[in-house]
This record gives structure tokens, C-alpha cells and sequence, in this order.
């Protein structure tokens, strides 16, 4: 193997990592709703706002944190709306998810047509990739492993944490039963509504988080629909998974991986139309429920409202 | 409404006359509940305008001169009524059969391009007949193209929600590779497909107006469609299977057929609706060409409540919103995403006013009168 097959292959592999993320917080987002019961189809307007928002913040101040924190509450806010339809007023929540998402595509491309497009000078500033001291510049491995900012690494610490939530705590164990038979989750005491609530509204939140990415990390500046269908990937990527943390983080790196390896493949200039290399992403979720609905369980109760008697 | 309904003591006179004034007219009361929730949107919008440094009442002034102020308003208005219709019975006829359509914008597309090819590349024929053929083959692409999600719902059980929206991306994506090439006149510098021939166009209806033939034949459509809804025994089969799968099954139900049925129809609606914009506005493909009719047709078949009238109702006003916008965004130089801003909420208040029409029927027949 010689050395520039090396350098595509040690790039392919940092680009995987680097375009899971943008899946992963929203999968693991659309993860939490859905175990407590409610479907979240929101997040692709939810990613759309935080990545807004992400980059006005930054822009403004020139501060990314501020930049993020702003696209948190945009998400946050956007899921509390979630939560009040489908969990108070027990509405269609498919409806009101798409509702959300044309309502931010619009508000997004609203205000960023109102506050100027793309010159140099409405640049965000960046997160920048964590300093590993001498270790970040191991051959290879720093590379692949030690270049990336701090929400990369947020988004894997975060897996271990919902899997552990989920599965080895007692908050998380009500949390799960919500989703699976809120009836019996009630009578044992547990909140039904406090719960959906509370998983719908940090779903919205990591969504932005996805989004913000996308700005804070990636691109610096806002282009209208820069999600591009991410937030609908992500539900794909939640039943590749199998409804499970660690089957969503291993869901988001495979299409992290197929999306670089067609960013890739464009760069090589292989002669390949680039609208059928951008195509993959999507194909690629398409192909991924096959076979796998019906044969992968999911929450009982999801979707359906709770009223208590 | 238990309050109510177990209340002892008996209701007032005054309440009595106002349960009784309610459940006698339940429809113009939602209706009016409809009608506040599309004033809090505008109202909304509104605002954001203010807030851009733009004075709302004028540019409200801007959005009912352009879209029925004059001749050629009114006739855009009513032009850009046609793809918004179809695209809301394509979403309506596959809630009523029990699946989730959101691709009606990739199969729009679709069906521009199969009328496309129809419409540039055959020559020669009756103006009658290559318009028939262009509307066919609208038809067939948009119906394949919903095909697509079918088969991989009914012989691989994958979500066709999911796999309509994708396909929106991807039939986006290909559009743009076939104006790239396969379909872009090779003398044209611009990225854009063959214009259709004068013979495949659909005449205009309303002189000096855009207004053409694709309006009347969009009304015509949408009787017949909700005639194959609840008057034949197919479309029965399919509500049936929309309201209960089991239970429709278990009634002998061919739910596999019932489901194709659907899938073709709800597809051939939405690519009838591309070859519609095509044939009628603007004869040849260019990047952008659906501008959002089919997440817009999910908004009016809500706000429509799936129904014939309130669905023509709602096509009217998301497409006087959406040329008033243009007017807007032309006279008073507001940015056109306000269009999504509003009908986003639009879809989002009328979905939740449900609410409250649901509890006022309940209250209504469990309450004294």
C-alpha cells in the first residue's frame, strides 16, 4: 500500500468519525423520546434551529459557547412545543413534527436572509479541536482519534451515559416503562407526563446540539436547509440500532462512514455524477429499515397519548 | 368535559342555550376555531415583518394587491392553487388509507420529468393527445416513484414514512443530474431541461392572466378522487384498511391491493400535479422547480381536515399567502422563508386547535341541554 492510499484511507476514517456526529446527537435524541413514548419527527426543524441559532451566537459575540447555548434553547424550546402538543393536547405528533420542521425552515431562512448571506465577514467563529498535547500528533492514530473538538468526544461520552441511564439506573428504568406500558408506570408511581416532558425536551435539545455542530464545528457560516435531512436519517439510524445507545452510535458511524466515503470519492473526481455519490446517504437509510421493522421492537406505547383515568 | 357531564347541579339556562347553540353548530365552530388559529399565524408573521425593520400593514398592502389585486395576480394565484391541491390529495388519500405520504414533493418531480419527456421529446402529435400522453406519463412517474416506498413497505416492511421523505431528497438530487445532462438541450449554457413543445402546453384560460387549463382540471380531479374515496367499493377498502388494519383483514379485505391502490393513486396525484406545473407554468425544469408544493400539500390537507371543501379552502389561502409573499418580498422587501414561517405555524396551531374542537364535542354531547 503506498503512501497516498495511507493518507485517504487514515482521512476516510477521521471523516467517518467526524460526520457521525451530526447523526449521532440527533439519533440519540429521537432515542430518548421514543423510549419514553413519543415520537419526535421535529428534528430535522429542532437540528435546523441549533444550527442557526448555533451560528448567530457566534457570529454575534465571536464566542462559540454562546453560539451553542443559544441553538440549545432554540431546541429545547422547539421540543417543549413537541411535548405540549402531543403529551396535553394529544394531537397528531407526525403532524406537529412537521409542522416544526417547515416552521423552522422558514424562520432559519428568514432571519439568516435578513441578517446578511455569506460574505467573508459573517463567519462564526469556531470551536477548535481539543489540544492532546504530544499524543495528538501519534501517526495515524492522533489523526483519526485525536483531531476533533470537544463535541466529537461529548457525543461519544453521551452514548455511555444514555446506555447507563437506561439500563443500570432506576430513573431510567421508569423512563423506559413510561414508553413501554405508561398504565402500569402510573400505578407503580412513577409520572407518566413529567417524563415524556422531560424526554421530548432534551430530545429537542440534543437535536440542536447536531445542528450546532454543523456551524460551531464544521462550516462557520449558515446556509438555508443545511441539515439536509439529517433529523430523518437519524430515525433510521434509531431502528439500524435496534432502539439501543450503542446500536444507534455503531447505526450513525456506518453512515458517518458511507457519507465521507462519497465526500471522498467526489474529491477523487472518479467521473462519478456527484448528485448520485450525494445520493448514498439517503439510499443508504432507505436500506437500512429493510427487513428491520416489525423484527426490532419497539417502545409499546410508542405514539400513543396517555390519558390518565 | 367530566366536570361537566358529573356536575349535580343542573346547568344554567344561560349554559344550556349555549351546549345547545354548539352542538347545533359544531362546523362553523370549528371552522372558527380554524380561522384563529390562521390569524395567530399571520398575526405572528406579522411581527417577525415589524421586526424587520418593515412596516406590517404595508407589506400586507403588497401581499393582497399581489395575490388578488388585479387580473394577473388573481390568475397566478389560482395557478399556483393547482399543484398545492394536488399535492394535498395526494397526502389526503394516503391518510384516509391509513399511511404517511411526505413525498409528495419527489414524486411532483418526478412526474415534471416523465412529462418532460413526453413533452419535448415526442413530436408531431394532436395538441389534444400529446397533452393526454404528458399528463399520463406525469401520472406514471410519480406513481413509480411512490411505488418505490410501497414495495419496500408491503414485501420488506420498511417505514414508509422514512422512505418517502428520502426519496424527496433523492429525487432532488436526480433531477439535478438529469438538468445537468441527460436532459438539458445541449445548445442551452444554463443548467435546465428540454422545454416542453407548443402542443404539450396547456392553453391559458384567463386572458392576461397565467391562469390555464390545469385549474379546471385540478376541481375535476379532486371530485373524482374523493368520489373513488367514498363511493366505490375500492376506495371503501381503502378507508377501511386506513381505520383498522385488523379489523379490515379479519373482513376480508385484500389489504395488499387495497395498499397499491393507494400507493399509485397517492403518487399519480402528486406527479399528476408536477406535470400540471410543468405543462401549464413553466414548460421545462430548472433547479428548484417544485419550491415546496409537496410539504405545502401536507399543510392544506391538515388545515383542510381531509375533507373536499376544506381542502380547496385551504389550497386557496396557502396559495394566496405564497403570491402575496412573492409580492412582498418584491415591493416591501420581505425575505420569502416568512412563507414557511407562516404555514409551518399555520399546520402547528390548526393540528392543536384539534384539541380543543375534540373537547368541545365531548363536552357538548356529554353536557345537559
Amino acid at each position: 500500500m503506498d503512501a497516498a492510499w495511507m493518507t485517504t484511507i487514515v482521512t476516510w476514517l477521521t471523516m467517518s468519525i467526524r460526520m457521525s456526529i451530526p447523526l449521532l446527537f440527533p439519533s440519540l435524541g429521537g432515542l430518548i423520546s421514543q423510549k419514553a413514548g413519543v415520537y419526535n419527527f421535529g428534528l430535522e426543524g429542532m437540528m435546523l434551529c441549533g444550527a442557526y441559532f448555533g451560528y448567530f451566537g457566534s457570529y454575534i459575540t465571536g464566542n462559540p459557547w454562546i453560539g451553542l447555548l443559544l441553538g440549545v434553547v432554540s431546541g429545547g424550546l422547539l421540543g417543549l412545543l413537541l411535548a405540549f402538543t402531543s403529551i396535553h393536547l394529544r394531537v397528531s405528533q407526525l403532524v406537529t413534527g412537521l409542522g416544526i420542521g417547515v416552521f423552522s425552515l422558514g424562520i432559519t431562512g428568514y432571519l439568516y436572509r435578513l441578517i446578511g448571506i455569506g460574505t467573508a465577514t459573517t463567519a462564526a467563529t469556531l470551536f477548535t479541536s481539543v489540544d492532546f498535547g504530544r499524543l495528538g500528533s501519534l501517526p495515524v492514530i492522533g489523526e483519526i482519534f485525536l483531531s476533533h473538538s470537544w463535541m466529537v468526544y461529548a457525543g461519544f461520552v453521551l452514548v455511555i451515559l444514555i446506555a447507563w441511564f437506561f439500563f443500570h439506573t432506576t430513573p431510567g428504568l421508569n423512563f423506559r416503562a413510561v414508553g413501554e406500558n405508561p398504565q402500569v408506570a402510573d400505578t407503580a408511581g412513577v409520572n407518566v407526563v413529567t417524563n415524556r416532558y422531560l424526554a421530548v425536551v432534551v430530545s429537542g435539545i440534543l437535536a440542536s446540539l447536531g445542528g450546532a455542530f454543523l456551524t460551531l464545528t464544521q462550516t462557520a457560516y449558515f446556509t438555508e436547509n443545511i441539515s439536509a435531512g439529517r433529523g430523518w436519517i437519524a430515525i433510521s439510524a434509531i431502528v439500524l440500532g435496534k432502539f439501543n445507545p450503542w446500536g444507534v452510535l455503531l447505526a450513525c458511524l456506518l453512515f458517518g462512514a458511507a457519507d465521507a466515503a462519497q465526500m471522498q470519492i467526489q474529491v477523487m473526481n472518479l467521473g462519478i455524477p456527484y448528485q448520485f455519490l450525494l445520493m448514498t446517504p439517503y439510499i443508504l437509510a432507505m436500506l437500512a429499515m429493510v427487513g428491520f421493522v416489525g423484527k426490532v421492537r419497539s417502545p409499546a406505547a410508542m405514539g400513543k397519548p396517555y390519558i390518565k383515568h | 368535559m367530566s366536570e361537566l357531564s358529573t356536575t349535580s347541579n343542573p346547568p344554567s339556562p344561560i349554559k344550556e342555550r349555549i351546549i345547545l347553540f354548539a352542538r347545533n353548530n359544531m362546523g362553523l365552530i370549528s371552522t372558527l376555531i380554524s380561522t384563529l388559529a390562521i390569524g395567530l399565524a399571520l398575526l405572528i408573521g406579522g411581527i417577525l415583518i415589524a421586526f424587520a425593520g418593515i412596516d406590517p400593514f404595508d407589506a400586507i398592502t403588497y401581499l393582497v394587491k399581489g395575490s388578488f389585486g388585479n387580473r394577473y395576480g388573481f390568475g397566478e394565484t389560482l395557478t399556483r392553487f393547482v399543484p398545492l391541491l394536488f399535492c394535498s390529495l395526494s397526502f389526503a388519500i394516503a391518510h384516509k388509507s391509513g399511511f404517511f405520504n411526505v413525498g409528495a414533493e419527489g414524486q411532483l418531480l418526478m412526474g415534471a420529468v416523465g412529462a418532460v419527456l413526453v413533452g419535448a421529446y415526442i413530436d408531431g402529435l394532436h395538441p389534444i393527445l400529446h397533452v393526454f400522453l404528458c399528463i399520463v406519463a406525469g401520472i406514471i412517474f410519480g406513481a413509480i416513484w411512490a411505488g418505490i416506498a410501497g414495495f419496500l413497505k408491503i414485501f420488506l416492511g420498511s417505514d414508509e414514512l422514512i422512505n418517502t421523505m428520502m426519496l424527496n431528497y433523492v429525487a432532488i438530487l436526480l433531477v439535478d443530474y438529469l438538468i445537468h445532462g441527460p436532459i438539458k438541450p445541449p445548445e442551452s449554457y444554463l443548467y435546465v431541461s428540454a422545454t416542453i413543445l407548443p402542443s404539450a402546453k396547456l392553453p391559458i384560460i384567463l386572458s392576461k392572466s397565467p391562469l390555464h387549463l390545469g385549474f379546471i382540471i385540478s376541481l375535476l380531479v379532486t371530485a373524482a378522487v374523493f368520489y373513488l374515496i367514498y363511493r366505490t367499493p375500492i376506495g371503501y377498502q381503502m378507508r377501511a384498511v386506513g381505520a383498522n388494519r385488523r379489523a379490515a383483514s379479519y373482513a376480508g379485505i385484500n389489504i395488499v391491493w387495497a395498499t397499491i391502490v393507494a400507493l399509485l393513486t397517492t403518487g399519480g396525484l402528486a406527479g399528476m400535479g408536477g406535470a400540471m406545473e410543468l405543462m401549464g407554468t413553466q414548460f421545462k425544469i430548472v433547479n428548484g422547480f417544485s419550491a415546496g408544493y409537496g410539504y405545502d400539500g401536507i399543510g392544506v390537507a391538515v388545515m383542510g381536515r381531509y375533507n373536499p371543501i376544506g381542502i380547496l379552502l385551504a389550497a386557496l389561502l396557502f396559495a394566496v399567502i405564497r403570491v402575496g409573499m412573492g409580492a412582498m418580498q418584491r415591493g416591501a422587501g420581505v425575505p420569502f422563508p416568512l412563507l414557511n414561517v407562516i404555514q409551518g405555524l399555520i399546520i402547528v396551531f390548526v393540528i392543536a386547535s384539534g384539541y380543543l374542537t375534540n373537547k368541545l364535542s365531548e363536552t357538548v354531547i356529554g353536557g345537559r341541554a
